[in-house]
């Protein structure tokens, strides 16, 4: 599956308002609904790399996933095989079961030559 | 041709055996620039395999001085110096090299087997903590390592430009003047601390000053690449880059080169015409003619906003970037937007003349621009050796933005390998406020790409900012 067809699957989760993907060495592909203009997604995957090479070169090992949540807004950034995402969704959504079903997805997808 | 283009052919003739052709063109480009690096590297190797030794320490002695974080000259000293048996020095050599975090396999594989040590069980020291870090855009870290790796070895010349890197990456620009003060004492030629030295100096309000010393940099580094990726980083800042000088290599080497035996696939078909312009050549971008051909081509060749300072050309006004978009004076040829190139010194020279726009052919002056524009739409299909960087750059310096946008789109999609090609290309466009927000995005793709998350953040919040900018 490509980047453009998992973003597509990723959109159709439960109380998602945006989504990007991408796989390692490649361009993040989404939106966040409207969120940062075309930048957005490319930021906030940039971002949470940003704080993997942080935790990696301490020496803490590799983020497998990364959760946070604003005033109105939550983000679960889940990394599996060469695929890593970002979901984005209001205070309602359930992050544990975006997280099952997210890893599901990606992991249903991380096939050799996928 | 770009100096960097002729220095990668010899670098392809040197990989290959050939030495007649790599040192050929090595010689050439030290004909212009006496301390052009990359060049000077070549001879050295070519030495090396020469069992020249002494040549050879004295050109890397030389391409250090001007680059004293160069991985590879570092690996290539401690080559020379185990094979004289000079093991300390050799080991030192191999620290330095792999302490510069080399990305190229071969450097650290050289340096390993000099160390003979396992990558893996190489004992992570300050100067390698402070590379890294001053690599992934963290300065402030990178700073409290260099600071820690200066104590342990303060006669690093190397280590010294990391810490004065950091403190300027950090805005602390007096401690980095002090700092790029020991540089050059150690590296008299150095081409970042130059670099720095020049941008504090704008800062302090002594622009031409700083200008003079960028200029000068033009002789070492005649395509300004590390001035462009220092200054690249900069939202504003004061100083103009000179536009790109391009040697002329002998027809006979180009077809070698090419593999091919058709003459015009690399060389201006009125032979002489190009390789007589060569000699002319002026190297030193210190020439007041072009930098008033810089202002009035608006900011083609700097790097972020016009300088509002000390330049005291009227048509710096006239030409500003929304000028530059649109045809002057009504005109559709446009004729002030042709952008800062090579030295005019060697422009008219060179045969203007029958279509025959090889990539080194590109429009050479502006009053050649509008038999320039004209030949413009040939120029894609009339030389196989047009390559998409060349095309993206001769869109930007014809001001076709919405063009430009799709081929650097499509660089950044083709994913070359040379990251640092894609990189400086990509740089030159944010230079245009035009295209800024788009390149800046761009750059922020390139850097997802090829790894460097850090640094696509910052591109991308680039992006977000001048996107904010515009809208609002």
């Amino acid at each position: 599956m490509r980047a453009l067809d998992l973003h597509e699957a990723m959109r159709r989760l439960p109380d998602i308002t945006g989504a990007a993907v991408w796989r390692i060495g490649e361009i993040p592909t989404g939106d966040l609904g409207g969120r940062g203009g075309p930048v957005g997604p490319g930021l906030l995957s940039a971002s949470i790399g940003t704080m993997e090479q942080a935790v990696e070169t301490m020496g803490l090992g590799q983020i497998a996933e990364i959760w946070f949540v604003t005033q109105d807004t939550q983000c679960l950034a889940l990394r599996s095989g060469h695929w890593q995402a970002v979901v984005v969704g209001g205070l309602e959504m359930d992050v544990d079961d975006i997280r099952d079903r997210l890893t599901g997805l990606l992991a249903d997808d991380d096939e050799p030559g996928a | 041709m770009r100096p960097s283009e002729a220095a990668h052919l010899a670098r392809e003739a040197l990989a290959r055996g050939d030495s007649a052709q790599a040192g050929a063109i090595a010689e050439r480009l030290l004909a212009e620039f006496a301390s052009y690096p990359p060049a000077r590297l070549v001879r050295a190797l070519l030495a090396e395999q020469a069992n020249d030794s002494d040549s050879a320490l004295d050109d890397l002695r030389a391409v250090t001085s001007v680059e004293p974080t160069n991985a590879e000259a570092r690996a290539a000293q401690a080559r020379l110096f185990q094979r004289r048996g000079d093991t300390d020095r050799a080991r030192m050599a191999a620290r330095q090299a792999v302490e510069l975090v080399p990305t190229d396999p071969e450097v650290l594989a050289t340096a390993l087997e000099i160390l003979n040590v396992e990558a893996d069980s190489l004992e992570t020291s300050a100067a390698v903590l402070a590379r890294v870090h001053l690599n992934c855009g963290w300065p402030d870290l990178a700073e409290r390592h260099a600071r820690a790796a200066v104590t342990e070895s303060p006669e690093r010349v190397d280590v010294r430009l990391t810490l004065a890197e950091a403190l300027w990456r950090l805005g602390r620009l007096p401690a980095c003047e002090a700092e790029c003060r020991v540089v050059a004492d150690q590296a008299e030629e150095c081409v970042r601390a130059a670099v720095m030295r020049a941008h504090i100096l704008s800062e302090r309000g002594r622009t031409a000053e700083g200008q003079e010393l960028l200029d000068r940099i033009g002789r070492i580094d005649p395509e300004f690449r590390e001035a462009r990726e220092l200054l690249g980083t900069l939202e504003v800042h004061r100083l103009v880059l000179p536009g790109a000088v391009e040697v002329s290599l002998p027809p006979e080497i180009l077809r070698q080169s090419n593999g091919s035996d058709n003459p015009s696939a690399e060389s201006p078909p009125a032979g002489g015409a190009d390789s007589s312009a060569a000699p002319a050549a002026e190297p030193t971008p210190a020439n007041v003619e072009r930098e008033r051909l810089a202002e009035f081509s608006g900011e083609s060749a700097d790097q972020t906003l016009p300088p509002p300072t000390d330049r005291d050309l009227p048509e710096s006004e006239v030409s500003d970037d929304a000028d530059a978009s649109s045809p002057s004076a009504g005109d559709d040829a446009p004729v002030a937007p042709e952008p800062l190139r090579r030295d005019d010194s060697a422009g008219p020279q060179e045969s203007p003349d029958v279509g025959e726009p090889s990539a080194d052919a590109a429009p050479r002056t502006a009053e050649d621009a509008t038999a320039d524009s004209v030949a413009a739409d040939d120029e894609p299909t009339a030389g196989a050796s047009f390559s998409t960087f060349d095309w993206a750059r001769h869109l930007i310096e014809q001001s076709e933005w919405t063009e430009a946008v799709r081929v650097l789109t499509d660089i950044v999609a083709a994913n070359d390998p040379d990251e640092a090609r894609v990189d400086g290309l990509l740089l030159e466009a944010v230079a245009h406020r035009e295209l800024r927000g788009s390149a800046w995005k761009l750059l922020g793709d390139h850097y997802m790409q090829t790894g460097r998350p850090q640094a696509a953040a910052d591109a991308y919040l680039r992006a977000a900012n001048v996107a904010g900018r515009s809208t609002g």
